[in-house]
């Protein structure tokens, strides 16, 4: 297909800098080329903390609890150890304790608590999730508890694989898991068997997924998952991450890939609030990661290195990767790509047929009324004659389904297994994620909860649209 | 070893879905196919019963298979369609008149009427003559803007209430691409419907939107059709030429990427308001349409006119004489009565309002 | 001959490509390039050989995508000389004196 309308593609092909001095002081010889301007080290530091303050006040006026309250509110600082989340709780710490005779004062962070999540599970032995033996397989914990020890905040050091903890749901303690069957997509209610350790569950779950791109995805939601739970649970209003440009702009084009077009503004813009009483803020959103590692470089903040599952891979491993290095690739031939996509990306807003009921049960983002249904229509997977015949297969096998792997944990009751087919209840991207499971698995316990509001959330509404029609109050319904 | 088909168990597979990946024969393989397209169409709701449909025919296998599945979809449903091809001849030597042969083997195959848009009839110029003007740069700039509105005049001459084009997901998704790349909101939001409707209510829509480039080459190398393979030979730009590779490897690595879900764009922010061109009557958001700043710049020997710094170009060289040729006012388009085949010949009532100096 | 002695440092996950090796000073003869200075683009290319063998064992030859593209260093990781960008010192031309601290910072995710 030819190309159509190049025109508004204003093309800023990667120039020689006219001045080799500071575009900001005219003075002092410039260190630093940010896209196309050139600064000195003390204009660039200052240039970069402005921006960072700016976002953050932006957000605290947006938000109607410090005002309402005319004082702060408590905010979790998501922390990775890695340069860009460093560079925030730094900037945080200073943004909070500066000017304590400023008006604005009044209504700054009362407390921030850091939250961190570990790993190091991932890479373990007897994960065969990770090729890659260099990367550290010691926890992450202790080395990030020293940075954070700096700043006096208090520090909570979680374990990904905890995910699976009954308290790490909605109502605080649902024990049961969901497992979910490969040939017919039926899902099962289990109580949690504690012979089972955490690690084992969720190896068993992310080595069955058969895909780098879904595996990688589905770690990013486990863990955005229990940030959120975890901010809830310890009272936390807002939710600080740190996503900065670069990364945001290739997660713009990489969650479009993976089919995510839906949720991409709730994932990728600097204020969210769809997850109720916890605000997403992403305050590091303008920021360029080549801006964070010179900061960093140039103020001596201690970074960790945290791996991702796809580390020292070639760069087409996943979708992920390949967007990172298709996007770096390009921003350095032509310096405006990363924050065209950026601002691209803070032009989009949710869709109006976005609704708080439809919300994927894994990944807690919305999803499209009626998505699987579209897409059975546009993947037709079996001719008319032979239709009839394929399902009375596919009763048949799953009514003789196989052992499953987790046989000693025993059903609750009949009740658990539920007509709702689990499928239903996915966004399109984590349904093609789990459409390549090898084996049985289950997921961990606020996916199961999801499934049981959802169930009690349909009795709900078929009794609101019967009402009428009751005789009495009926217990069972 | 001899594998039979997943969906029907009795014939041998000979092909593996890109879509699903599942390994078919022939005859199920051109079933779902079909019928994908099928419940695209009916889904969307994109023909109303005896609709007149010209199908965009460049001879390519996009087009091609577009022609043969709608004339197939039409009869094998009873949609009830009027079909027409219609072809742009933007006067491409040895790329364009090879393919219009093919287009014109498709009309006798297909029994459909054709009607020819030339560019040289419409703007005065043909592709060849505006490379040689303005140099392989920003030609595909003229190409794009000067097809689109050729379509929709063309579809008023064969009096159409709807253009189908070969558009399909690989396509789309490199549109969605390049627009969050350059940042063409309203772009993005409008590239992935399905359905649009332009100038005098034309309605454009894209049936092979859910549908995989490579199932469409599978599709046309089965069926043995008839189309024509070559890449343009003004061929498009390093960015795109990026966009493309990666497009490519993201489907090595999944081959279901990027058939999404849509964009919406926040309320505040402004698009652009459509109006109507003040000198084509072509629809536009600007004062002028773009082709019709493209055909000014062209005539006035100031090509880089159109192309992004208008403003600055007009302070220094003025507005346009009154000499200038133009692109005919949109409404006084003539709808050709019957006979498809005239374009070659002139038409009068173009000729009328069309002051081009052919010399 | 003259002797050039530099130091390199790797950082953000650069440093696994390189045996976890954090610093290294090393020496660079001029040989490697005898009538002109010696730049970075010396420098890179060599990475491969020379200098590597010097500072680990052969690690990047198997994985030289994770650092290099095309002939030079991969977009996505940052140098600095002398805690100057190096794309205000003319990048792969920059002469190398003696005494200059390179800095090689991955902002890659996850190295």
């Amino acid at each position: 297909m030819c190309s159509v309308q190049e025109t508004s593609l204003e093309l800023n092909v990667k120039t020689k800098p006219a001045t080799k001095d500071c575009i900001k002081c005219k003075t002092a010889k410039a260190t630093v080329l940010i896209r196309h301007s050139t600064y000195c080290n003390k204009c660039f530091q200052h240039v970069f903390v402005g921006k960072f303050r700016k976002n953050v006040e932006k957000s605290r006026i947006l938000s109607n609890s410090a005002k309402l309250n005319g004082y702060g509110e408590k905010v979790m600082i998501g922390f990775s150890g890695g340069p860009s989340s460093r560079t925030m709780l730094q900037l945080i710490n200073e943004y909070n304790e500066a000017r304590p005779h400023e008006i604005s004062k009044k209504c700054a962070y009362t407390e921030i608590i850091v939250c961190h999540i570990d790993e190091s599970v991932l890479f373990n032995n007897g994960s065969t999730l990770s090729t890659n033996s260099k990367c550290s397989q010691e926890s992450t914990i202790l080395q990030v508890e020293k940075i954070v020890q700096k700043y006096n905040y208090p520090f909570i050091g979680l374990y990904l694989q905890d995910i699976f903890n009954p308290e790490v749901t909605k109502s605080g303690c649902y024990s049961k898991v969901l497992e979910l069957a490969v040939d017919d997509a039926k899902m099962l209610q289990l109580e949690e068997d504690p012979a089972i350790s955490s690690t084992e569950k969720l190896l068993n779950l992310l080595n069955n997924i058969s895909k780098l791109t879904a595996k990688e995805d589905f770690v990013w939601y486990l863990k955005l998952c229990y940030l959120i739970f975890t901010a809830r649970k310890n009272g936390c209003k807002r939710l600080l991450l740190g996503d900065c440009s670069s990364r945001l702009s290739i997660k713009i084009i990489s969650q479009t890939s993976k089919g995510r077009g839906f949720s991409l503004p709730l994932e990728t813009s600097g204020e969210i609030d769809w997850f109720e009483d916890v605000i997403i803020t992403r305050p590091m959103k303008d920021m360029l990661s080549k801006e964070i590692g010179i900061y960093n470089q140039l103020t001596g903040l201690d970074s960790i290195y945290v791996p991702s599952i796809t580390s020292m891979m070639h760069p087409k491993a996943s979708i992920e990767r390949l967007t990172e290095d298709f996007i770096l690739r390009l921003d350095k031939e032509f310096p405006s790509t990363v924050s065209t996509i950026a601002r691209t990306g803070a032009k989009l807003t949710p869709s109006d047929s976005i609704v708080k009921e439809n919300r994927c049960i894994v990944c807690l983002m919305p999803y499209q009324e009626n998505n699987k249904i579209w897409q059975k229509r546009i993947t037709v997977m079996m001719v008319p004659s032979l239709q009839k015949s394929e399902e009375c297969n596919r009763q048949q096998s799953s009514s003789n389904k196989a052992t499953s792997y987790y046989d000693n944990c025993k059903s609750s009751n009949d009740e658990s297994t539920t007509n709702v087919e689990f499928m239903d209840l996915l966004c399109y991207a984590c349904r093609v994620n789990l459409n390549v499971i090898n084996q049985r698995i289950i997921l961990p316990p606020y996916v199961a909860e999801g499934v049981e509001d959802k169930k009690s959330n349909n009795r709900k509404q078929m009794k609101k649209q019967i009402e009428n029609y009751l005789l009495c109050d009926d217990d069972d319904l | 070893m001899v594998r039979p088909c997943v969906i029907c168990d009795k014939e041998r597979a000979v092909v593996k879905r890109p879509k699903t990946g599942q390994k078919v024969c022939r005859e199920c393989f051109y079933y779902v196919f079909e019928t994908e397209i099928h419940n695209t169409i009916i889904d969307n709701k994109l023909f109303k019963k005896s609709d007149k449909v010209a199908i965009a025919a460049s001879g390519g296998k996009d087009s091609t298979v577009l022609a043969h599945v709608m004339k197939l979809l039409n009869e094998r449903y009873q949609y009830g369609l009027e079909l027409f091809l219609l072809s742009i001849d933007e006067g491409i030597t040895g790329y364009r008149d090879d393919s219009l042969e093919t287009v014109k083997r498709n009309q006798q195959q297909y029994e459909l009427p054709l009607k020819i848009v030339s560019y040289s009839e419409l703007y005065g110029w043909s592709m060849d003559q505006i490379v040689k003007e303005v140099g392989l740069k920003n030609n595909c700039t003229f190409c794009g803007v000067f097809r689109r509105q050729a379509l929709d005049r063309g579809a008023v001459m064969l009096d159409v209430d709807h253009i189908v084009t070969g558009h399909n997901a690989d396509d789309i998704a490199e549109t969605v691409l390049m627009n969050i790349l350059r940042g063409d909101i309203a772009r993005l939001q409008r590239c992935t419907e399905i359905c649009t409707t332009g100038e005098g209510c034309i309605r454009r829509s894209k049936p092979f939107k859910y549908t995989y480039e490579k199932e469409i080459v599978m599709y046309a190398y089965f069926k043995k059709l008839d189309y024509f393979s070559t890449e343009c030979i003004y061929s498009p730009n390093a960015y795109r030429g990026h966009a493309r590779t990666f497009l490519k490897d993201l489907e090595v690595i999944r081959p279901s990427a990027i058939i999404g879900e849509a964009f919406e764009v926040k309320k505040e922010v402004k698009l652009p308001i459509q109006g109507v061109c003040k000198r084509c009557g072509y629809m536009s958001s600007n004062e002028l349409c773009k082709a019709c700043v493209l055909l000014e710049g062209l005539n006035r020997g100031l090509p880089k006119l159109g192309i992004g710094k208008t403003q600055r170009m007009r302070k220094v060289h003025g507005d346009m004489p009154r000499d200038t040729a133009i692109i005919p006012h949109f409404n006084r388009i003539q709808i050709s009565n019957g006979n498809y085949d005239d374009s070659n010949k002139p038409n009068e009532e173009l000729q009328k309002n069309n002051k081009i100096d052919q010399g | 001959m003259s002797l050039i002695k530099v130091k390199l440092s790797f950082s953000g996950g650069m440093e696994l490509l390189f045996n976890n090796i954090k610093q290294k000073h090393i020496e660079i003869s001029s040989s490697i390039n005898p009538p002109n200075a010696t730049t970075m683009k010396d420098l890179v290319c060599k990475f491969n050989f020379t200098i590597l063998i010097k500072i680990s064992d052969n690690l990047l030859k198997e994985r030289p995508e994770l650092f290099m593209s095309g002939d030079t260093v991969r977009p996505g990781i940052l140098v600095l000389i002398n805690e100057t960008d190096w794309e205000l010192e003319g990048e792969l031309e920059y002469e190398i004196k003696d005494g200059d601290d390179i800095v090689f910072i991955s902002t890659l995710h996850g190295g």
